[in-house]
């Protein structure tokens, strides 16, 4: 165990070089954006100008500024942002960062067991017209981007059939269409890969052993074919939840969810420098750590990567 | 519905238990109006305040010594009376007795006094103190030379009297008094909150119609109640009025179709399958997109030939029937429609001051008008290149403008596509050659949009220099500046010059096509400053 925690610790590090280096670059990127934070730059006097830069420290030259950014990020004083004037970044985060956990959690969680479900059931009826229709299925998923799903989903079931809200962020209800707007994506990746990982997990040996002896097959499927095709979609749960970040900006725009991602998009327009730095360092933190998260259970559960490590 | 003007109901002390009765009436009689914005709050500080729907918020919840009533007009609001003097730089407001914030604390004279010396406060960083340029000593104070904010020229002679001294006379003063950056503003209270004034709910203090609940700095959804503290509260016909954040229009749209939202702004896509809809309304604003043709950059543009030439390559109708359909009628001058009305003919100034066929569509026209100009100044080809920014208006109009400028023979336009922002600090740099502009009007004067155009000043960023016109903005600006008649006459003919000499080549005035429930009644919309007003809007 202990090999794991110095593994941990290695992986804290790096996190943390590399959350230096995504600072660092935004920082810099930022600044080579052209035009001003202020909406009404072209009519302050020099001094007002003045004021609003010392303000925001914005008046020391560029490497102090640099210095002083990497220093108060890494302890997640981000200062206070220009279009939410005098709010600091941290607490307009804190305030959002609910809703989009919660739509990015759900998603992911509504993803892998449908796309479990979904591959498995095609893993066994292989070749036949309900594989061929999940398959379709897995493709659409995979190919169409989540905001045709969102406002086909907000049109049809919201608008027409009326069933579920048509947007906002008022109770559990309100977050089944994002989630599965944003979910479907996720669900085909599962989906396919379990399929596949199944019909080749089928074909092997252990699994002819199984059948030789004379298990059911349901007890093959569930205990031996579908346990042994997991492991590996662990491996998939980082890359889901890059796709998952950035999906759930536009999925946010259009539910009307008060998450961090609309917040984000407006920063950007707005030239909002510490929102910007701010809402980037938590997307970051946020990926790192499901990376790592994934990586170390990834690590637990198969003795393989235990023993190799 | 007729507005009720504030004079009239100034009066009810007496019988405020009877009153007090009939408005809870009266807020069980009306339903709760939803209402939607495009963005979140950001502020709701009275001297900070930069964006559209805050002024809406700030306008919801305060009062200023006018209010706009529904044809834009300033109507007397805290203040009951004023009298100007003769030369047009003295004021003196008397305020309405009994005045109240929210909290129940008296609203003085001294209020006015500290929120005022607070937006010229050049720590404050207010970002609209420079409409207070021409009230005593403002712009010294907002450049740092004079530090003393007491020698602004406000003081109150009393709790209910108000002076106002000017350097210089001010016509749109008036005018600008609905605004947020000329409310009132309680010491006490903003002291107290320190930097968190203006940043939450409870963070501020309401002079108007409504009191807001539950903002928390950045949340979607706001609802505000009726202000029971309010002198004309009686007005005051909703008691729950919620604002929500939608910035995607096809989710307001459904969102609307489902009875959730009563109101959402429509694009131009929308806009063709919704116009014969009961509900659809557009909401006009004092804005004016126009382009700036660069004489720093492009000598030839220098030839007003080649000026005039552009112009008259340009079929606006297509471009505001056929592509922003809905947000857009085509303009033929550079002052937008519903700014202001002219005193001499009672017409809408934008159309009074028209020149029958200076601003047109004529191919031919402009095709004789390019090869004279490029003949006087001895070239053939000229290649000009069109600064746009990423906004969807922005690229429908550059696609079109350059496919209509290209039918010139000898004219090539190629297109440069920026952020907002940086088309905004290109063109003030003067880095660009021709470009897209947008402006919108800060109040209901002719000044807001015409003063932009002197030689020489900030923002003419195509740099045209026109002495004749510079010389009426300064004769509207000195000797005619209190008469109304005059300065208009003046604004006018400075505007003609500029439509005949093509200063700047208007394009289309802007308005926003919207659906807006018809039990939603008194709802009032204004072109410049905050754009919704629901003092007195109210849901069947």
């Amino acid at each position: 165990m202990s090999g794991m925690i110095k593994y941990v610790l290695k992986r804290l590090g790096i996190i943390l070089l590399t959350l230096i280096i995504i600072i660092s670059i935004t920082f810099f990127l930022m600044k080579l954006m052209p035009g001003s934070p202020l909406a009404n730059a072209a009519r302050l006097s020099d001094t007002q100008r003045q004021v609003i830069e010392a303000q925001y420290g914005l008046d020391k030259p560029l490497i102090v500024q640099y210095w002083n950014y990497v220093v108060n990020a890494l302890q997640f004083n981000f200062g206070n942002s220009f279009q939410f004037q005098n709010q600091p970044v941290s607490t307009l985060i804190a305030q959002r960062i609910g809703p989009s956990a919660q739509l990015g959690i759900q998603a992911l969680v509504f993803g892998i067991v449908f796309g479990i479900g979904l591959g498995a059931a095609a893993a066994v009826r292989r070749n036949t017209a309900a594989d061929t229709g999940l398959s379709i299925i897995a493709v659409l998923g995979v190919s169409i981007p989540s905001f045709v799903f969102a406002a086909l989903l907000q049109y049809y079931v919201g608008l027409k059939l009326n069933w579920l809200p048509i947007a906002g962020w008022e109770g559990f209800k309100f977050t089944i269409l994002p989630t599965i707007a944003l979910g479907m994506q996720p669900m085909a990746t599962a989906a396919r890969f379990i399929r596949t990982e199944m019909v080749d997990v089928m074909g092997s040996d252990y699994i002819e052993l199984a059948r030789a002896k004379g298990l059911s097959g349901s007890d093959i499927v569930w205990k031996h074919t579908l346990r042994n095709s997991l492991i590996p979609l662990v491996t998939l749960i980082g890359p889901m939840a890059v796709n998952l970040m950035t999906g759930s900006v536009v999925i946010e725009k259009i539910f009307a969810i008060p998450g961090i991602g609309g917040q984000f998009v407006s920063s950007i327009l707005t030239n909002d420098y510490p929102l910007i730095m701010g809402t980037t360092i938590v997307y970051s933190m946020m990926l790192m750590v499901v990376l790592l998260i994934t990586d170390i259970v990834y690590g637990l559960i198969d003795p393989r990567i235990r023993l190799s490590n | 519905m007729k507005i009720i003007k504030p004079a009239l109901i100034a009066t009810g002390v007496s019988l405020a238990l009877p009153l007090a009765f009939q408005t809870g009436v009266h807020a069980d009689k009306y339903k709760t109006i939803n209402w939607t914005e495009t963005a979140p709050i950001s502020t709701m500080d009275p001297s900070k305040v930069t964006a559209a729907n805050d002024f809406d918020a700030l306008t919801a919840t305060n009062d200023g010594l006018f209010r706009a009533d529904k044809h834009n007009n300033p109507q007397l609001a805290l203040a009951e009376s004023y009298t100007k003097s003769k030369d047009g730089k003295k004021y003196i407001f008397k305020l309405r007795p009994n005045l109240k914030w929210s909290n129940g604390t008296p609203l003085t004279a001294h209020d006015f006094v500290y929120g005022w010396q607070r937006t010229n406060d050049p720590k404050t960083g207010s970002q609209y103190a420079y409409l207070y340029s021409g009230i005593k000593n403002a712009d010294a104070i907002q450049s740092g030379k004079e530090k003393d904010l007491s020698k602004l020229g406000v003081k109150a002679l009393d709790d209910r009297t108000l002076e106002v001294d000017l350097e210089r006379p001010l016509p749109q003063l008036i005018q600008m008094l609905p605004m947020a950056p000329f409310f009132p503003q309680n010491e006490a209270f903003v002291k107290k909150a320190g930097s968190n004034f203006g940043t939450q709910s409870k963070y501020i203090l309401s002079s108007g119609p409504y009191v807001q609940q539950d903002w928390n700095g950045s949340n979607d959804t706001v609802s505000y109640k009726k202000n029971q503290n309010y002198y004309d509260k009686r007005a005051v016909k909703t008691n729950h009025l919620v604002i929500k954040t939608i910035a995607d229009a096809n989710t307001g749209y459904n969102l609307y179709k489902s009875n959730t939202i009563d109101f959402t702004n429509l694009s131009p896509q929308q806009v063709t399958a919704s116009r014969h809809n009961k509900a659809y309304t557009t909401v006009p604003s004092a804005t004016t997109s126009y382009m700036e043709l660069n004489e720093k950059t492009v000598p030839e543009f220098k030839n007003t030939n080649i000026r005039r030439a552009i112009s008259y390559a340009i079929d606006r109708n297509v471009l505001t029937d056929k592509l922003l359909t809905g947000s857009a009628t085509p303009a033929t001058t550079f002052s937008s429609t519903h700014l202001v009305k002219d005193p001499n003919n009672g017409e809408d100034f934008s159309k009074s001051a028209t020149v029958k066929g200076a601003v047109d569509y004529d191919l031919p026209k402009a095709q004789k008008l390019f090869d004279e100009g490029m003949k006087q100044e001895g070239k053939k080809n000229l290649k000009v290149q069109l600064l746009i920014d990423d906004s969807d208006a922005g690229k429908r109009s550059a696609q079109f403008l350059q496919d209509q400028l290209q039918r010139i023979k000898g004219l090539d336009v190629s297109i440069k596509t920026v952020p907002y922002k940086q088309r905004l600090s290109l063109t003030q740099e003067k880095n660009f050659q021709m470009v897209i502009s947008l402006w919108g009007a800060d109040y209901a004067d002719p000044s807001t949009f015409l003063d932009l155009y002197k030689s020489g000043a900030p923002f003419n960023s195509g740099s045209w220099n026109n002495e004749k016109y510079t010389k009426l903005i300064d004769k509207a600006n000195n000797q005619d500046v209190n008469n109304p008649k005059k300065r208009f006459a003046d604004y006018k003919q400075a505007e003609q010059i500029m439509s005949k000499e093509m200063g700047v080549v208007p394009l289309y005035y802007r308005s926003q096509a919207a659906f807006m429930r018809p039990s939603v009644k008194g709802m009032v919309t204004h072109p410049a400053g905050a754009i919704y007003d629901f003092k007195w809007a109210y849901k069947e």
